[in-house]
């Protein structure tokens, strides 16, 4: 009885906003999407696997033949606090060569000026063979389920002052699970465009800079374990910017 | 019985006249229903598996290809199958360095294990082939195999009392074709899963391992770091995931230079020289002798190449190996003979002897 009240209570106070919403804004969506795409970068010039020879912020030379990581728990945020999204299963496997570009899907209408998003996979998805998203118990990304993912992962070859021979940057552990926030340069309004593409670059030269400078000569690997990694705080920082939205 | 099925074609004949009229055709013998097969993927497994739209898994073609599989006709005279170079007991391996096949010539390259491919899209030790419907011509017609053009097997077959109705339940028509023979055998194939060692019940939140396992777990899908005194043997860097294979190909230091060029040869790209595809480590234990040419007799021996004798100069060689060491500034993999010791125990607990018993992969034949 009392619920049937209630419910009564609530139709009288919801059909006038359920008639406006029809009325006056019959052609806006209710939701939107954004294509997020993503380029990988060394300095200025686009990663080429293998082909390409690069300068190191230590200056040495180098190459990469496999670069691929994690980008999970993507949202979008809205800086008066009024809305975020977050996107559901959101565990995207950035490889080049392979998956550059995700799209958000059915975003409520609002206004949302930042995109917050993590390198590597949480805890609760990092230690169980749950398959949400990207997430593969068998792809190259996998150690074992006590360290979980590697969150990202460098194969190459360089020439140092002293030595030369091959990299190897696998990051994982929960330790460097890292999330960032990047503002947009210009808002997302679904209301007044219901589809936007995001632009962002990862520079791998980054992963080698800010804070901890990385000379092959004395470091051609890391991350190994599940201790806290220099290139994992090297990556919340610098690593991904925006480029456009549009 | 046969009284009840004459009935029931009275009652279907007036039917099927009523719904076309003018079509003159005769009742189906027996209607084209073959029914799904239930493909039991495990849930440690990826879950996102595809097969051929055109190739959908039934009872009635799985049936087809397990007993295609196991069918002498197969070959140029008769005495050979598939079953024989990929035998059950031996997780469909045969035990020898080379293959040979119906004329006794060898085969470049040793049997492979055939399990869980459902999971792969390139098969061989080179992935020069990319579906299991493609790679079956390859064992039929090569001289060094079944040496049997396949026209001549589809007569052969057809000429039987037995193939021409299982062809007929699985395909909806009992004149059989070079690609319905091809299609049955990929869908027996697909069926071969092994998932039941005990290294999937410790992954499954059993104590199934015994500590030396567990410690042999660890040093197989560790990367050494020595700085921080983290050791390792680097194999799950190519070996890893639930499938053992993470499905890649690498050079992995056998020779210095190549009499087989492997990837190289499918991509025409010199860096890929020398690159063969990590296979899934399942059932190790049972598939002697071990690389693309059998080289290696043991699993001790294969712990001793990673370990002392990787050929450094070997071009291509993967940096996941270059790079991995035990020492600072070693040079070599420097695991301990009790390390190599523990990954050998840890390859052992990889068995699944319920998947080299399971009846429905046997041969029906016999
Ligand atoms: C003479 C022995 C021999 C016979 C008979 C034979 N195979 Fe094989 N099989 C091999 C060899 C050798 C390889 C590796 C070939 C290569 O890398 O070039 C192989 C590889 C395979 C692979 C690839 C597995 C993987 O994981 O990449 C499949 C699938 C396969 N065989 C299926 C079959 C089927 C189906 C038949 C019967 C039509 C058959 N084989 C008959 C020797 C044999
Ligand atoms: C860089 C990648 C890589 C690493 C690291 C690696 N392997 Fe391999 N492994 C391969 C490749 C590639 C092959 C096939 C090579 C061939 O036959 O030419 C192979 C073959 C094998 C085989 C033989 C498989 C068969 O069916 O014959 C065994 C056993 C094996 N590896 C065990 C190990 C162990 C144990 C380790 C760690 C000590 C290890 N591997 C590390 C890439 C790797």
């Amino acid at each position: 009885m009392k619920n049937t009240l209630i419910w009564l209570l609530f139709l009288v106070l919801a059909l006038p906003l359920l008639l406006t919403a029809c009325s006056d804004e019959d052609d806006t969506p209710a939701t939107g999407n954004l294509q997020v795409n993503i380029q990988n970068m060394v300095g200025t010039a686009p990663l080429q696997l293998d082909e390409g020879t690069y300068t190191s912020p230590a200056g040495d030379t180098y190459s990469v033949s496999n670069f691929k990581y994690y980008i999970s728990n993507v949202k979008l945020i809205s800086s008066n606090g009024q809305a975020t999204f977050a996107e559901p299963e959101s565990y995207h496997l950035i490889a080049q060569g392979g998956k550059t570009a995700f799209e958000l899907k059915d975003i409520p209408v609002g206004t949302y000026d930042k995109i917050e998003l993590a390198i590597g996979v949480d805890e609760a998805h990092n230690h169980s063979t749950d398959q949400p998203g990207d997430l593969d118990p068998s792809n190259e990304m996998v150690w074992d389920w006590d360290t979980g993912y590697k969150f990202l992962s460098l194969v190459g070859a360089y020439t140092g002052d002293t030595e030369s021979g091959a990299l190897v940057f696998h990051v994982g552990g929960d330790a460097n699970y890292k999330i960032l926030t990047l503002n947009l340069p210009k808002a997302i309004n679904l209301r007044e465009q219901a589809t936007f593409e995001l632009s962002l670059q990862a520079d791998v030269n980054e992963l080698f800079q800010g804070p901890h400078t990385i000379d092959f000569d004395e470091m051609n690997s890391g991350g190994h374990g599940a201790g806290p990694s220099m290139v994992a705080e090297n990556y919340s920082n610098g690593f991904l910017k925006v480029v456009e939205v549009k | 019985m046969a009284a009840f099925r004459n009935l029931l074609y009275l009652a279907i004949i007036p039917l099927t006249f009523a719904c076309s009229p003018d079509k003159e055709t005769e009742p189906k013998v027996e209607p084209y229903t073959p029914t799904p097969y239930q493909l039991t993927i495990p849930s440690h497994f990826p879950q996102n598996i595809t097969v051929p739209p055109d190739n959908a898994l039934t009872e009635e073609g799985v049936e087809l290809g397990r007993h295609l599989f196991y069918e002498k006709k197969l070959s140029g005279n008769n005495t050979m199958s598939c079953g024989s170079c990929h035998q059950q007991d031996k997780a469909f391996t045969d035990g020898k360095a080379l293959a040979v096949g119906i004329d006794g010539i060898a085969h470049r390259r040793g049997a492979m294990s055939l399990t869980n491919m459902q999971w792969f899209t390139q098969f061989n030790w080179d992935g020069g082939t990319y579906s299991l419907e493609e790679q079956a011509r390859g064992p039929i017609e090569n001289h060094d195999e079944l040496h049997q053009d396949l026209e001549e097997a589809v007569h052969e077959l057809q000429a039987t009392t037995l193939y021409p109705p299982l062809f007929e339940k699985a395909f909806g028509s009992g004149t059989i074709t070079e690609e319905n023979i091809l299609k049955a055998l990929a869908q027996f194939q697909r069926t071969l899963i092994s998932a039941d060692s005990r290294y999937d019940k410790h992954l499954q939140g059993e104590e199934a391992l015994t500590p030396e396992e567990v410690e042999g777990m660890q040093l197989f899908m560790t990367h050494p770091e020595p700085g921080i005194g983290l050791r390792g043997g680097n194999c799950g860097d190519c070996h890893g995931g639930t499938l053992l294979s993470m499905r890649t190909f690498h050079n992995n230091g056998l020779d210095d230079t190549f009499t087989d060029n492997g990837l190289g040869e499918v991509t025409g790209n010199a860096r890929h020289n020398g690159l063969f595809k990590a296979p899934s480590l399942r059932n190790i234990a049972l598939t002697a002798p071990y690389m693309h040419d059998g080289r290696f007799q043991t699993l001790e021996e294969v712990l001793d190449h990673y370990n002392d004798h990787l050929k450094y100069n070997s071009p291509n060689l993967d940096p996941l190996i270059i790079e991995a060491s035990n020492e600072v500034d070693g040079k070599t993999l420097l695991l301990t003979e009790e390390e190599k010791r523990k990954i050998i125990a840890f390859l052992h607990a990889l068995t699944d002897d319920n998947f080299v018993k399971d009846e429905r992969f046997s041969d029906p034949h016999n």
